[in-house]
């Protein structure tokens, strides 16, 4: 057997504790020696002087955490890449929507393209439809039988407290099975003709890089459901003139970080053949686990940055995957992407219409961001006493994710 | 010693006097029930066997019927796992290890038969041939798009440096993710407006599907047999077979469901076939020994969503992953590759079917009363294979290997290509129709059966939702998720460390220390059943009845 616990409690470890309680107390015997010493004036020391010198603590002082700088010399410093501001999913615009416009040379425009608004009030459903989605809705986040650990729930009041784990269904599965059901509810309405012009495609990944003011900044992002059709939504006819919003003393590109990436390239997921590769709508999911930079909860203006973010990244990567990576300026053709964003319960829509690639501040043509405030799906769902419950539903959402998917 | 044998006497001779008239017995036990209470014919008790396999087979009998009555599928299921607080001790049959030599311990662990899938040839058939012709027409070029769309997306998107997944399983696993919900949605779009019934399914991403049964007719461990030719009472019975209990856990890429149930392609006369029976393979060895192994679980079932009254409850088509069969040897051999994908087609659709029949009441110990049918589609995106499934029987545990005449039937055909490759340029090249219109037979296979509520589901006579008492509700729901959640115990298990084996067990050398560990109390901790513990504590705070009430310290359990 090994010398585990286990052994030395049954027999050696034991007799070694007890001997060695017995011997640990043993008083050195005087022998007078140190005596001896003192009256010919030889210094005395004990052992613990010479085994363990004092070493005097040297003080430091600085202010602050300051940003570590990128070392130059380093294994990426051969390749073509810079360090660059990289925007990915993890990040988040401390700023919010306001940063989020002078990044990227964005009016606002608070309603949805009159095209879509039109098509919102005047669609037909069939009345068994809301309890579909009813169905929809318990079937994604009560009644799925995948059950894997949760992360880790705090209490704002005790965050020392540890409370149980609980098992479910996962926040990324919750959205995944939700987005899929209420296309599949819109597809059987739509019929034949008009879902084989689109198709839906899971976790596609958009990256693209832009020159901002002598900064230059790399895109990465993933958009969680993509819907792409055979040909281009129309652009907005219709001139929006505005400012955009004042940052001082903010700077755009606060709170994203600066890494050395790898490969900063277009990259937009089909090839120029494809057939069905206009990006149609973007569906992003909201990541619980998400923070901004202080710890804070995300604020409403944060999560409506990220929606118009995944549009403006795609409408990037289209643009330059249809006239070249290094295309750089007005776009003849704006290149317009519907963009939803949603945490399972609540749901934020916009439509983003890339007028321009040139987003330094001088440039007087701007891009659109047409949006409204976000919308609760429900304001309640679970099981409650052993039953499924769901309260508040709101059908409003269905009717604009109908409209959305119906727009061309 | 004498007084027993004295009793022996006497019932052996009563025996014998019975045995010579039966038929004055049945006269007697006809005439009780009418009226006459002083008739002259003495009324007896039915004699029971008294022999200890005949009292363990009744114990086990009145168990079974224990569970038959619980009213409720929740309870059923937390019925069956009542007897053991740590679990059972089950194979793990999975979806991702297919070891060799694997279709005969299938047959065996689910009773099913394997025949090829006929081709159709009825003038019926024909009939449906010349439709399926032209929704081949129809079909045909959405497939191919979504198959090129698939690969083109998946190929490009894995140029990303830090996208492509290290092995080859990951990769195909992915890429027939997209493909198969591609191919589903093309071509559910296609076929919807001339098949209503797929308007109404209800498709499933990955869903979760495990499912728990008992099986006869393995030999038992060595342990077991020593242990009884240790004993005369039960030297005879040393070699005896012991049940096993196994749990299947799977995950395909799709799976759609339907209110309705699938026809059944086999008679009850046909599946009603003892001397089929007989002729099943029986694996007879332990299943450890081609490679599966044990763990300790609860019995889970689950055909990946919870129970919900009146929802679509019968599978209709489930796409199974192959990937995992990469992993197997090259040396296994066509054949054995063969059988192992007849063996993961049996035993998923068996698994699922077993799952969604524990939802209407049945289980591993209370049989079916109706047929199940299933379709299951084992694919990589290339190769399709198609797989129907009838669900004739649940027993299999004890003698029912034997006894039971019924058997589960499975048909099915090769892997089939759908296209011979995706060319450079991302074309389909060589694209199989005949493969496409096996895929579109499955699609139209209508599910007509419907059934009344109480010939749906026999055993079941309430539902739980339907409860009054609301901690009543909450207790059983909680229950029943923390058992299928396999969450660990907060405590580890009970074990006998090697220096208490040594110094404890083997040589008493420690005779004057406290005797505290189960195995000097002389505890099972394995005989632990599921409401052993300690209920949990209500505080005053939130106690019902106020805070002063005692009888409702601690909150009430609901075990059935």
């Amino acid at each position: 057997m090994r010398l585990t616990n286990r052994l030395c409690a049954q027999h050696i470890g034991w007799h070694f504790k007890k001997h060695w309680l017995v011997q640990g107390k043993r008083v050195p015997r005087e022998t007078g020696a140190a005596a001896e010493l003192l009256r010919l004036a030889v210094p005395v020391r004990t052992p613990e002087d010479l085994l363990k010198p004092k070493v005097e603590r040297r003080m430091l002082d600085f202010i602050g955490t300051g940003q570590r700088p990128i070392a130059e010399a380093n294994a990426y410093s051969n390749s073509v890449s810079a360090a660059c501001h990289s925007y990915d999913d993890n990040s988040l615009l401390i700023g919010g929507l306001a940063q989020a416009q002078v990044l990227t040379n964005t009016i606002e425009v608070k309603t949805y393209p009159p095209k879509i608004e039109e098509a919102i009030a005047n669609q037909k459903l069939p009345n068994g439809i809301d309890r579909n989605i009813r169905n929809a809705l318990l079937s994604a986040h009560v009644l799925d039988a995948e059950q894997v650990k949760l992360p880790k729930i705090k209490l704002i009041e005790r965050p020392a407290f540890n409370l149980p784990r609980s098992y479910g269904i996962s926040h990324e599965r919750v959205n995944r099975l939700l987005v899929n059901k209420i296309l599949y509810e819109i597809e059987k309405l739509a019929g034949h003709s008009l879902t084989v012009r689109r198709k839906l495609l899971d976790n596609a990944s958009f990256r693209t890089s832009l020159c901002k003011d002598s900064d230059q900044i790399g895109f990465a992002i993933n958009a969680n459901k993509l819907v792409c059709s055979n040909r281009a939504i129309d652009e907005v006819k219709l001139k929006f003139n505005g400012n955009l919003p004042d940052l001082y003393p903010m700077k755009c590109t606060i709170s994203i970080p600066k890494k050395h990436v790898v490969n900063s390239g277009n990259f937009y997921p089909f090839r120029t053949e494809a057939t069905c590769s206009h990006p149609h709508t973007v569906f992003s999911f909201f990541d619980t686990n998400l923070v901004n930079t202080h710890g804070s909860e995300v604020t409403t203006s944060q999560f409506h940055a990220r929606t118009m973010l995944k549009a403006f990244v795609v409408a990037v990567a289209r643009a330059k995957h249809l006239h070249g990576p290094s295309a750089d300026g007005d776009l003849l053709k704006p290149i317009v992407v519907q963009s939803v964003q949603t945490d399972g319960r609540t749901f934020h829509f916009g439509v983003f219409q890339l007028n321009t690639l040139n987003i330094s501040s001088q440039n007087t043509l701007k891009n659109y961001w047409f949006h409204r405030e976000s919308y609760e799906l429900f304001s309640k769902c679970g099981q409650e006493a052993g039953r499924p419950h769901l309260e508040n539903y709101n059908g409003d959402i269905f009717r604009i994710l109908n409209a959305f998917y119906c727009s061309s | 010693m004498l007084k027993l044998s004295r009793v022996n006497q006497l019932r052996a001779s009563s025996l014998r006097f019975l045995a010579a008239q039966p038929q004055a017995q049945a006269e007697a036990a006809s005439g009780s029930g009418t009226s006459n209470e002083n008739s002259p014919e003495p009324e007896y008790p039915p004699i029971r066997e008294l022999t200890y396999k005949a009292i363990k087979r009744r114990e086990a009998g009145d168990w079974h019927e224990e569970i038959r009555k619980v009213p409720t599928v929740e309870e059923k299921l937390i019925k069956v796992n009542m007897p053991r607080y740590y679990g059972y001790k089950v194979v793990d049959f999975n979806d991702n290890k297919i070891p060799y030599n694997a279709l005969p311990v299938t047959q065996h662990y689910t009773r099913t038969v394997l025949q090829e899938l006929p081709l159709p040839t009825t003038d019926e058939g024909q009939k449906s041939e010349s439709s399926l012709d032209s929704f081949l027409q129809a079909a045909r070029n959405d497939v191919i798009d979504a198959l090129e769309l698939a690969h083109d997306f998946y190929n490009h998107q894995a140029t990303l440096p830090d996208f492509v997944p290290s092995d080859s399983v990951t990769r195909e696993r992915q890429l027939t993710q997209v493909i198969v919900e591609q191919v589903n949605r093309a071509l559910q779009q296609v076929l919807s407006a001339d098949y209503p019934h797929l308007n109404d399914v209800e498709v499933d991403y990955n869903p979760r599907h495990e499912a728990f049964w008992a099986v006869g007719g393995v030999d038992a461990p060595k342990n077991v047999q020593n242990s009884k030719k240790g004993r005369d009472w039960q030297k005879d019975d040393a070699s005896d077979s012991v049940d096993r209990l196994v749990q299947y856990t799977g995950s395909p890429y799709l799976a759609l469901r339907h209110r309705q149930q699938l026809c059944p392609w086999m008679t009850e006369t046909e599946s009603e076939n003892i001397e089929l029976a007989r002729q099943l393979p029986r694996f007879k060895h332990d299943a450890r020994t081609l490679g599966y192994r044990t763990t300790y679980q609860h019995a889970v079932n689950v055909p990946g969503y919870w129970p919900s009254a009146n929802g679509p409850n019968f599978g209709l088509l489930s796409f199974q992953s192959r990937a995992s069969l990469q992993m197997r040897h090259k040396a296994y051999g066509d054949s054995d590759f063969q059988e192992a994908l007849n063996a993961l087609a049996i035993k998923s659709s068996y698994a699922w079917l077993l799952a969604q029949a524990t939802y209407n009441g049945f289980n591993t110990y209370n049989d079916l009363t109706y047929p199940m049918n299933t379709q299951t589609v084992i694919t990589n995106g290339r190769e399709w294979s198609f797989y129907e499934y009838q669900l004739n029987t649940l027993l299999l545990h004890g003698n029912q290997v034997d006894e039971n005449p019924r058997v589960n039937s499975c048909r099915g055909t090769p892997p089939l290509p759908l296209y011979a490759e995706i060319s450079e340029k991302g074309k389909c090249v060589d694209f199989n129709d005949a493969t496409l219109k096996q895929l579109l037979r499955v699609y139209t296979n209508v599910p007509k059966v419907a059934r009344a509520a109480n010939e749906l589901h026999p055993y079941v006579t309430a539902r739980t939702t339907d409860y009054d008492n609301a901690q009543q509700r909450d207790f059983i729901e909680k229950t029943f998720k923390h058992l299928s959640s396999k969450r660990p115990r907060h405590l580890e298990l009970p074990e006998i460390y090697l220096w208490e084996k040594l110094y404890k067990i083997d040589y008493k050398t420690r005779a004057m220390e406290a005797k505290r560990r189960f195995f000097e109390l002389d505890i099972n901790p394995w005989r632990r059943t599921l409401e052993k513990h300690d209920k949990e504590y209500v505080p005053r705070a939130v106690r019902p009845g106020g805070r002063k009430n005692r009888e409702d310290r601690f909150k009430k359990t609901f075990y059935p």
